[in-house]
């Protein structure tokens, strides 16, 4: 279903809201790509794996 | 035996599956899940990312909060009485409809992402505990992939949240700022000016009149008002401007909307004149006896300055040019004008002043009966919303006149047709209606004014004594205070000089067209709410007739 209407102003805000989204993604993956967000991630995420095993493993030793 | 050797076998096996699950879950469960969770991230950002960009596209229709909405009060915040409910108008977007906009994609990303788990969760429904137990490290990949999109959504859901809070909150913040600065040119300039709109059918007086949108209102929204703004000021509804539910755009500022828009009042819609609410607005209650000369020195003052030219003054509305023209057509053929209906609410005759300071001068002439009826003279608000006021004094209706020279001019006196009142009872019946309805007097001016001076220069005055009321020149204010005194009507006049904030003296004939005429008083009012009246324009000087020629060689 569409919009039957909407004034123009509304129109125009979210054209603007959309491109804040579109800035804001655009920093976002640039900041990812840069190695400033990507690498911490994957760090984050190394480190949650290896407290895994570190504990399944411990575990299994245990038994 | 044979039992115990089952049960143990049984154990030996959950172990056993127990271990193995354990190592298909690290080895094999953990990074497909790996994979399908990081597809799920993807596939819930996608699913945000979809729902944005159908809402802010158009595409799909959220709750659209409309003027008809905002007319019934979904639109929060407060309502002044006065203005009944909010104008049916588009609501500024970050008002209103940016929350609905991302309630919108919350919801349909919830619609979307939530019938995932429990469709995926259905089967385990089915299912036997036992069979939960061998299969739960498959199962582990599906929670893996929707934990995956959900936390995909979820994040991208905050993410632009939080964007479009930022943007809101600086929308709101600029919002403020110039619906503030606006707010506060309009209130500064009304200050300064003395700048009001005043009803001329039920004399309401407002600072924000009500306007009618010019635009393509069926005819339903003109009979129930659905195509007045009450409240037409910078606010929710717009900044700037703002959008009628016709679709027409309106300004939102007094002093915008006066220069193209039709105000009316906001009590009893009547149509108020072309710039009220940015000019000075001057009103000026006559009152005094019935037949003390109000209507003469009304119709006086507005010929004088009619006469004066358009540079100076014009009549404004329909019902002043023809009360103008009936007295001027009474006043060229000698008559006098008739008696002012008792009946009849009093309709201000209303004049546009040019000059430095345009303002609208509306001079309220009421029948002496009703002002000294209480209950008719409470119904004329006009007299409560005054600045200034004009007090009309009949000399031929003072007991010591009237005691002096009714017996010997009888002529004189049937043709001045004296006030039946006495002049305080007069001022008593209006000042005692006012300071009843409890108007700060003390706060407003008057101008007391003894009217048909003509006819008073034809009884045998003492010249010593009463030359400056019976001479030709205008008399000081100081004269005839004195010659007031002089008749006997010093509670009076320290009656007035009580009551009001500054009193001046004045004694017209309502014939005289100069400057010392009716217009005296007018004048002194005016300057007093600093509106200077315009001059008039030079007039054609009439050309010089040429020079007879001279025929030297005749000499």
């Amino acid at each position: 279903m569409t919009d039957p209407y909407l004034p123009p102003a509304h129109r125009a805000a979210r054209v603007v809201l959309a491109a804040a989204l579109i800035l804001t993604t655009y920093l976002l993956i640039t900041a990812f790509i840069d190695h400033r967000v990507g690498p911490g991630l994957i760090a984050a995420a190394e480190h949650v794996i290896r407290w895994l095993r570190s504990t399944v493993s411990s575990n299994s030793d245990g038994s | 035996m044979e039992t115990l050797i089952k049960w143990a076998l049984i154990l030996f096996w959950y172990w056993l599956w127990t271990v193995i699950s354990v190592a298909v879950f690290l080895y094999v469960s953990v990074p497909i899940g790996m994979v399908v969770g990081t597809v799920g991230v993807v596939g819930g950002l996608s699913v945000v990312v979809y729902g944005l960009v159908m809402v802010l596209s158009g595409r799909v229709s959220p709750d659209v909060l409309t003027p008809a909405g905002v007319a019934a009060g979904r639109l929060p915040g407060r309502v002044d009485p006065v203005h009944v409910r909010r104008d049916r108008a588009w609501p500024n977007y970050f008002t209103a409809q940016v929350y609905l906009d991302v309630k919108a994609i919350t919801l349909g990303t919830a619609g979307l992402v939530l019938p995932l788990w429990t469709r995926s969760a259905q089967p385990l429904r089915t299912r036997t505990v036992r069979k939960v137990f061998y299969g739960w490290p498959a199962i582990a990949i599906v929670v893996f992939a929707l934990a995956g999109l959900t936390a995909g959504a979820t994040a991208a859901l905050l993410v632009a949240t939080a964007v479009i809070a930022v943007v809101t909150a600086v929308a709101w913040t600029l919002g403020l700022a110039t619906a503030a600065v606006l707010r506060a040119v309009d209130r500064a300039w009304q200050f300064v000016f003395r700048a009001t709109a005043s009803c001329p059918r039920c004399y309401h007086v407002t600072r924000l009149p009500a306007y009618h949108c010019p635009g393509p209102h069926p005819p339903h929204d003109r009979v129930a008002g659905d195509d007045l703004h009450r409240d037409l000021r910078p606010g929710r509804l717009g900044v700037l401007w703002r959008r009628c539910a016709c679709g027409h755009r309106l300004p939102t500022t007094v002093l915008r909307a006066a220069h193209g828009l039709e105000a009316r009042c906001p009590i009893c819609t009547a149509i108020l004149h072309p710039r009220a609410g940015v000019v000075t607005d001057v009103r000026v209650p006559v009152f005094g006896a019935t037949s003390s000369g109000k209507t003469h020195l009304i119709v006086s003052a507005v010929i004088h300055l009619l006469d004066a030219g358009e540079t100076v003054a014009v009549l404004i509305d329909e019902h002043s040019r023809r009360r103008a023209a009936d007295f001027r057509s009474f006043v060229d053929r000698d008559r006098g004008v008739p008696k002012t209906d008792a009946a009849t609410m009093p309709v201000a005759m209303t004049l546009q002043l040019a000059g430095s300071r345009p303002a609208l001068l509306h001079l309220f002439d009421a029948a002496g009966e009703a002002l000294a009826d209480p209950a008719v003279s409470s119904g004329y608000a006009y007299l409560d919303h005054a600045r200034t006021l004009i007090f009309v004094l009949d000399p031929f209706s003072v007991p010591a006149v009237h005691d002096r020279f009714a017996a010997q001019h009888t002529a004189v006196f049937a043709e001045a047709n004296p006030a039946g009142t006495d002049p305080e009872a007069s001022y008593q019946a209006t000042v005692g209606r006012l300071r009843i309805s409890g108007v700060p007097t003390e706060t407003q001016r008057l101008a007391v004014v003894l009217t048909k001076r003509d006819l008073l220069a034809r009884l045998p005055l003492d010249r010593e004594t009463d030359g400056a009321i019976s001479g030709t020149t205008e008399p000081a204010t100081a004269d005839v205070r004195d010659w007031l005194l002089r008749q006997g009507l010093d509670n009076l006049v320290l009656s007035a000089e009580r009551d009001f904030a500054e009193v001046r003296y004045f004694a017209v004939s309502s014939l005289e067209r100069s400057a010392s005429g009716a217009i005296a008083p007018v004048r002194w009012l005016l300057s007093t709410d600093r509106v200077p009246l315009a001059a008039p324009p030079p007039r054609p000087t009439p050309p010089i007739p040429a020079a007879p020629s001279i025929n030297v060689e005749s000499r």
